[in-house]
């Protein structure tokens, strides 16, 4: 919902920081400004004063400084120069006496004396003068402290006054103070030329004093004289001086005394430092210190002023220069506030323009006249204003439009919510909605009436009006809007839209017509009103004039006939909510109703007690009487049901009565009339039988009513009084009233309780079934095991018999064992007994006596049965009536269940039937579990057989697949292990040589478990592996931890890898033990016996496996063996052969050159002997090349040449080569030779070589007869044989003829030559051509050798050619 | 006269020679292995070579390959007299330059001829 906006607050918003920096400038800020110009400008002139001050001060007193400076030196210098001049002046005249001797003897003493005191009166510092003479004697004195002396002659010769005197001529002595007061020095002066004595002077210094003092410094400012060890010689304080002040010590005389010391030039003089021109004084003041050096004398003359006195005139200066100072800064502060005010003002004016707008004054114009950048600023602030007074109008003419809007929206909404809260206040009735909403769209809407349609049928009646004359509102309401007219209403609702009907003079329908004139309707908007897209009635405007609605008027119609629909559809709820209620109100009631009368009922019913009591107690209270008792007969007895009023001794006392009908009692009188009788007073009455019981019980008047049930008496009511007061007929009727109700309690009870008792069998029918079915469906559920079965048929037993224990016994051959408990715990020593051993069939057993009656035992109490005797004698035997029902199939008793209770309570005939059914389905049970078992065992042998010869074959395929023997032994060992279902395995390798068991496979073990067997050598015959092998059997151990297993350290090893079960095969072959299998488990328990044949078979394996490996191992040992001397042997064969021909070539070299002639003629013997070396020769070269093609052959270095060639040319040129020996031997050589032989691919003179070999054979070994050669094509080879007529080779040669250095009869070879290898290398030439060589041949009829080689032959092996065999 | 080195470590062998080839009025120089028989072949320039080829310091092979690859020493036909007579052998001698090959023991006559074959 818009929110009316305040046009002013809005434009201010987006300036409030603005008008805020602007307000801060214009107060605040402006201070600051002023401030800043201010402090500014005055710094700048303060720093610029101060500086000019300060750099003028300090140079001033600089200056000042070295003024005083100089003025002391100058000072000092000049009292330095006037002592100077008063010892020269001394000197002088004291030199002066010394010339003027030129006398001797007593008047040039005399004259000396004159002189002397001459000179005592004109120098008033000399105080004594004494004269020696050249030798040191002193000759005259003169003082003014004493006496004269003349002639004393006292010895000065060794004195330094005199001794440097005559060195120097001159000689001044330090400052010595003579009475220890006065400073002194001494003045030696010797006069000129040879031989002359030394005039002494003694110089009284205090006249110096005169000259120091008379320095004037200052005020304060001394002047003083120091020697050369800084005495104080003299100072205006002579008191200072007479006591020998050591000035020394201080720094400024020690600096002057160096420099001294360095312009004397003395040896050894410290590096000179200025000296000071400010020094401490013996006091500790600064002062301004000169000194001036009286360099004959070696003396210092100091001035010393203090400080601040020297500096006063310096002050002065600072002083006024201080005064500037101040004057220049007042200046400076003055100037300073003139210039910030004059930057100041037109800032803070425009300032103050910028707030002023920035609150909204957009007319305010800044007026700054600097003509500057700030006024610039001025005006660019004006023209900003007039922009923002643009901005401010266009938005407040938006404001007033949206507010005029906002207006109509709140009226319209205030419509609105005026017509929800009537909807609201009567949520029930429709009427003040309806006309709420025609008052409301009338007036906003602004028309002349308005009416709300609602449709009835096939008409729309008018539901409210407004707007209207009551003539028209009744004009209206008389004339219902009918369906079939062309109503703007009916189609607005057809066409479930709102209709705008301009002017309704022009409707068609002169019915609308007459209606529109008489109503002055003119202009009409037509809303429907829309029920979930169903129109129910329709909202009419209309205005006498024509005049169109807006399209926000008609939105609002639309509004207000949504809210009607709404309305009427809350009504409509409304009244159905009410209707509901009161129908369930209705119910409601008759509820409680119908629940009192049950409850009521059912009070009554079930509890016959509280009834007849309820009883007794009424009818004694509202008959006033003393006693009240109710009797109900049971058989032929009457019972006492209910007592008010009667102690127990009492209610004993009346069983004691008699029952009897008859006129004796009011009890018999009412039994036999049915019919209430009394006895006023029973003491009275002369029939009674007992007069004394009224005493007794304490009445005297007795009512007794009988309780009859169609003519029965069932029982009778009785009340009594102990005075005689007869019961009124009132009285008797109400109690017969109740006994009326006593007796429909009655039946009520009996009926209640005969169906209580048929519920219960039927409940128990029930229960028997369900737990009947329960069983089954345990049974169905575990086919194969019967635990459950035999649970669930144990509890429910137990549960539905009351039993207070079930269980259940199985019987196998060696009796009873207890397979289901259920119920309440077995006692325990009653338990252990059970369970201890199996319980044998017989008479002495519940279960036993079943079994061989094989029908149910019921016993009421088992200690009553003599038979029964067994576990009677357990302590805690607790069982008293037991039902033993046995499991029979065929016959057979399978079993016992046995039901029991610790107390003697039967079991019902019921029970003992229910127990009987479970019986059975404990038989099903079992025989279902057994036929199950049976299956499975089968389908397990099956599977286990199919996996076992599945293994076996696994491991016979491994064993002939490999001849690795640990991968053998690793199949097997698997295999073996998985069949025998044992966890782990090892194959050990019995090794005879060393008398030890190998672990050669292991399976399923740790590399940690292996090494730690391995480390663990197992002999024959130690336990467990050896042991097996020993005795050639199956060793096995259930378990490990048992007493029977051994306790070895291989045990050890076992049981700490987790092993429990274990067994040994011995591995035999041939008889021997070559090996063990061993398996093992991690749970205790044999191995079955169809493991151990299975393992048996694996052992086989095993066995089978180990020996090929040995086989196997020595096979391929031996081929190595063969192979190296094989290699071996070509080797020296290839290398003999080249050996041998180097020395043969000269042999037939030699031969042939003497054969030659060469050497000249041989004799004729010679010749001969000759040939025969050559042919010896010769055979021997023939040999060496057979052994050397062989060893070539053998070394795989013989080539085949392989090229076209001609069959029958090789054989032509054999025949050829081989003619003469032939014709030799008188030996006919026949060649027949197939015609059209194809040429082959061969290496022809290899094939010639082995041509040649066999005809030069058969030529060889036969005497007589012929040798033919015949060839022809056989299939794709040649086929050639040379056949003899020789003697013949017997049948078991003909192999091995083709070896090397064989021949058929060794002696023969003697005779005939050759060397044995010829046949050996030609079957090799032939099958490298890939063909093969044979004989055929008997003894005595001659031999065909023969062969057939592919017509093209390729190589059959590749040959390489290595370097030659050297 | 033609001459022909004798390039030979055995001296039976260039006895027989010596003999058999003198006696065929040639004039034979003798070299006792294939460095010796490659500087006797420079300084001498033969008509022939007969080159064993097992020998010390520098074989026959060496020793042809160095004679052919000489330019003023190519021309002379080399006739390797060797005992490698296995097959491949004489393939190698002729890889190696020699222009025949004479496997031993040889016939001092089959030789002659040879040699003649070259010379005349």
């Amino acid at each position: 919902m818009l929110r009316p906006v305040d046009p002013f607050r809005a434009l201010t918003a987006p300036l409030g920081p603005m008008s805020r920096a602007l307000t801060g400038l214009g107060g605040r800020a402006q201070g600051r400004l002023f401030r800043k110009y201010a402090a500014l400008l005055f710094a700048l002139v303060a720093s610029s004063l101060i500086a000019n001050a300060v750099i003028q001060m300090y140079y001033a007193w600089r200056e000042s400084r070295a003024a005083l400076s100089a003025v002391q030196r100058e000072k000092a210098q000049g009292a330095a120069a006037i002592i100077e001049q008063f010892m020269r002046e001394i000197e002088g005249q004291v030199g002066w006496t010394t010339h003027a001797n030129v006398l001797a003897g007593a008047s040039g003493i005399d004259q000396r004396r004159f002189d002397f005191l001459r000179l005592l009166r004109q120098a008033p510092a000399v105080t004594e003068v004494t004269y020696i003479d050249a030798q040191g004697r002193e000759q005259l004195k003169v003082s003014r402290l004493a006496m004269d002396v003349a002639g004393s002659g006292a010895d000065y010769s060794a004195d330094p006054r005199f001794v440097a005197a005559k060195a120097t001529r001159r000689h001044i002595s330090p400052v010595y103070f003579r009475k220890e007061s006065e400073p002194y020095l001494t003045l030696s002066i010797a006069g000129h030329g040879r031989n002359v004595g030394v005039t002494i002077a003694e110089v009284n210094l205090k006249f110096i004093w005169d000259v120091v003092s008379r320095i004037e410094i200052g005020r304060a400012g001394v002047a003083y004289v120091v020697d050369q060890s800084g005495l104080l010689i003299a100072h205006p304080d002579i008191g200072l001086v007479l006591r020998k002040t050591d000035m020394s010590g201080l720094a400024h005389v020690a600096a002057a005394r160096a420099r001294l010391a360095a312009a004397a030039g003395l040896p050894g003089a410290a590096p000179v430092a200025p000296v000071p021109e400010t020094a401490r004084d013996r006091h500790g003041q600064e002062v301004l210190t000169a000194s001036a050096p009286i360099a004959s004398l070696g003396w210092l003359v100091m001035v010393d002023q203090p400080l601040s006195e020297a500096l006063v005139p310096v002050r002065g200066t600072f002083n006024r220069s201080l005064l500037v100072l101040l004057g220049g800064l007042g200046l400076a502060v003055i100037g300073g506030l003139w210039l910030a005010r004059r930057m100041a003002v037109p800032i803070n004016a425009l300032a103050a323009g910028a707030e002023r707008m920035g609150a909204g004054d957009l007319d305010y114009r800044i007026e700054v006249r600097t003509g500057d950048e700030i006024e610039r600023l001025g005006q660019a602030f004006n023209a900003m204003g007039a922009r923002l007074k643009e901005s401010y109008a266009g938005l407040e003419r938006k404001v007033e439009a949206r507010t005029a809007e906002l207006q109509e929206s709140l009226e319209y909404q205030t419509a609105t919510s005026q017509v929800l809260s009537v909807i609201s206040r009567s949520p029930s009735e429709l009427q003040p909605v309806l006309d709420a909403i025609a008052a409301t769209s009338q007036t906003l809407c602004d028309a002349d009436w308005s009416s709300i349609w609602q449709l009835a049928g096939d008409e729309l009646r008018l539901a409210a009006a407004h707007g209207l004359s009551a003539e028209g509102t009744a004009f209206l309401r008389d004339t219902p809007l009918e369906a079939d007219r062309n109503s703007t209403a009916f189609r607005a609702m057809t066409e479930k839209r709102s209709q705008h009907v301009m002017d309704r003079q022009n409707d068609a329908d002169h019915v609308l017509i007459e209606q529109a004139r008489r109503l002055q309707s003119r202009t009409m908007l037509c809303v429907p009103l829309m029920r979930r897209s169903e129109a129910i009635g329709a909202v009419t405007l209309s205005r006498r004039d024509v005049r169109p609605f807006t399209p926000h008027q008609i939105t609002l119609v639309e509004t207000f006939a949504d809210q009607a629909v709404i309305a009427i559809n809350n009504v409509g709820l409304f009244e159905e909510v009410q209707t509901r209620t009161k129908e369930l109100a209705e119910a409601l009631n008759q509820q409680t109703a119908t629940a009192e009368v049950l409850k009521a009922i059912s009070r009554a019913k079930f509890d016959l007690q509280p009834v007849l009591d309820t009883l007794v107690r009424s009818a004694r209270k509202l008959c006033s009487a003393d006693l009240a008792l109710i009797r109900q007969r049971i058989g032929d007895e009457y019972v006492i049901a209910a007592t008010e009023g009667l102690s127990p001794q009492q209610v004993a006392h009346y069983q004691t009565y008699s029952t009897k009908p008859g006129p004796g009692s009011a009890f018999g009188r009412a039994v036999l009339n049915k019919r209430a009788e009394q006895i006023p007073d029973v003491a009275v009455d002369p029939q009674i039988d007992r007069p004394d019981a009224g005493a007794i019980i304490g009445f005297r008047t007795v009512l007794v009513v009988p309780l009859l049930r169609d003519g029965d008496v069932i029982g009778v009511f009785s009340l009594m009084r102990a005075e005689p007061r007869t019961f009124s007929k009132t009285e008797i009727a109400l109690v017969e009233t109740f006994a009326d109700q006593a007796v429909i309690a009655i039946d009520n009870t009996r009926l209640f309780e005969a169906e209580q008792t048929r519920t219960k069998e039927l409940r128990e029918s029930l229960e028997y079934q369900t737990a009947t079915a329960e069983v089954l469906s345990v049974i169905s559920k575990s086919p194969s095991e019967l635990q459950p079965v035999f649970n669930a048929i144990a509890q429910t037993s137990q549960r539905l018999c009351g039993a207070e224990r079930a269980v259940i016994n199985l019987l196998d051959e060696d009796g009873f064992r207890v397979v289901a408990r259920a119920g309440r715990q077995t006692p325990a020593k009653l338990k252990a007994r059970v369970d201890a051993s199996p319980i044998p069939v017989s008479r002495s057993s519940v279960m036993g006596r079943a079994a061989l009656e094989k029908r149910f035992v019921h016993i009421e109490d088992i200690r009553m049965d003599p038979e029964i005797t067994l576990h009677r004698d357990v302590a805690d035997d607790d069982r008293r009536t037991m039902l033993g029902v046995p499991l029979v199939r065929h016959g057979h008793v399978l079993g016992v269940i046995n039901l029991m209770q610790t107390e003697v309570r039967p079991f019902t005939s019921r029970q003992i039937a229910l127990v009987e059914t479970f019986a059975d389905q404990a038989v099903i049970a079992i025989e279902n579990a057994r036929l199950l078992d049976e299956l499975q065992t089968r389908q397990q042998e099956l599977a286990r057989s199919v996996d076992e010869l599945r293994s076996l074959g696994e491991v016979g395929k491994a064993v002939n697949a490999t001849l690795d023997m640990g991968q053998v032994l690793h199949t097997v060992l698997e295999n073996a292990c998985k069949m025998a279902y044992a966890g782990g395995g090892t194959i050990y390798v019995y090794d005879n040589v060393v008398d030890a068991f190998n672990l050669e496979a292991g399976y399923n073990m740790s590399e940690e478990h292996i090494q730690r067997v391995r480390a663990q050598p197992i002999r024959m015959g130690d336990p467990i592996v050896g042991e097996c092998g020993a005795r050639r059997e199956v060793i096995q151990i259930a378990d490990l931890t048992q007493g029977d297993g051994p306790k070895t350290p291989l045990a050890e090893i076992l049981l700490r890898a987790g092993v429990r079960a274990i067994l040994a095969m011995p591995l035999i072959h041939q008889g021997d033990v070559i090996g063990a299998l061993v398996v093992r488990r991690t749970y205790p328990g044999a191995f079955s016996p169809e493991a151990v044949r299975l393992l048996e078979a694996f052992a086989g394996q095993s066995a089978i496996a180990v020996n090929n490996a040995r086989l196997f191992k020595e096979i391929e040992e031996k081929s190595r063996q063969i192979e190296l001397a094989s290699q071996h042997k070509s080797q020296f064969l290839a290398n003999m052969s080249h050996e041998l021909r180097t020395p043969l070539n000269a042999i037939l070299g030699y031969t042939e050159l003497m054969q030659d002639g060469i050497y000249g003629e041989l004799p004729g013997k010679a010749a001969g002997v000759l040939d025969r070396v050559q042919a010896n020769s010769r055979h021997l070269l023939g040999l060496i090349n057979s052994v050397l093609d062989l060893s070539k052959i053998e070394a795989g270095q013989l080539a085949l040449n392989l090229a076209e060639y001609s069959m029958v040319g090789a054989i032509e040129t054999v025949v050829v080569a081989t003619e003469a020996l032939a014709s030799e031997r008188k030996l006919a050589l026949k060649a027949e030779i197939a015609k059209d032989l194809p040429k082959g691919i061969g290496d022809e003179q290899r094939i010639a070589q082995v041509l040649l070999n066999l005809v030069g054979n058969a030529i060889k070994f036969t005497e007589v007869g012929e040798v033919r050669i015949h060839a022809e094509l056989a299939g794709e080879c040649f086929l050639v044989s040379v056949s003899d007529t020789g003697p013949g080779i017997p049948a078991d040669q003909h192999t091995r003829i083709f070896e090397e250095f064989h021949q058929v009869d060794s002696s023969n070879t003697k005779v005939k030559g050759g060397t044995g290898l010829g046949l050996a290398i030609a079957k090799r030439i032939v099958e490298m051509h890939g063909g093969r060589i044979w004989v055929e041949s008997e003894l005595g009829k001659g031999s065909d050798f023969r062969f057939e080689i592919p017509v093209a032959a390729t190589t059959t092996k590749p040959t390489e050619l290595r370097g030659a065999a050297e | 006269m033609k001459r022909i080195l004798v390039i030979e470590d055995q001296e039976d062998n260039r006895a027989i020679l010596r003999d058999l080839l003198s006696a065929a009025g040639y004039e034979l120089i003798e070299a006792v292995n294939g460095a010796d028989g490659f500087a006797k072949a420079k300084s001498e320039t033969p008509d022939l070579i007969l080159m064993d080829i097992q020998m010390p310091v520098i074989d026959g092979y060496e020793a042809t390959r160095r004679i052919k690859a000489d330019a003023d020493l190519t021309a002379i036909p080399i006739i390797a007299v060797t005992s490698y007579a296995l097959s491949g052998d004489e393939a190698k001698a002729r890889a190696a330059g020699c222009d025949a090959y004479i496997a031993k023991p040889f016939s001092p006559r089959h030789l002659l001829g040879v040699v003649k074959g070259f010379l005349d």
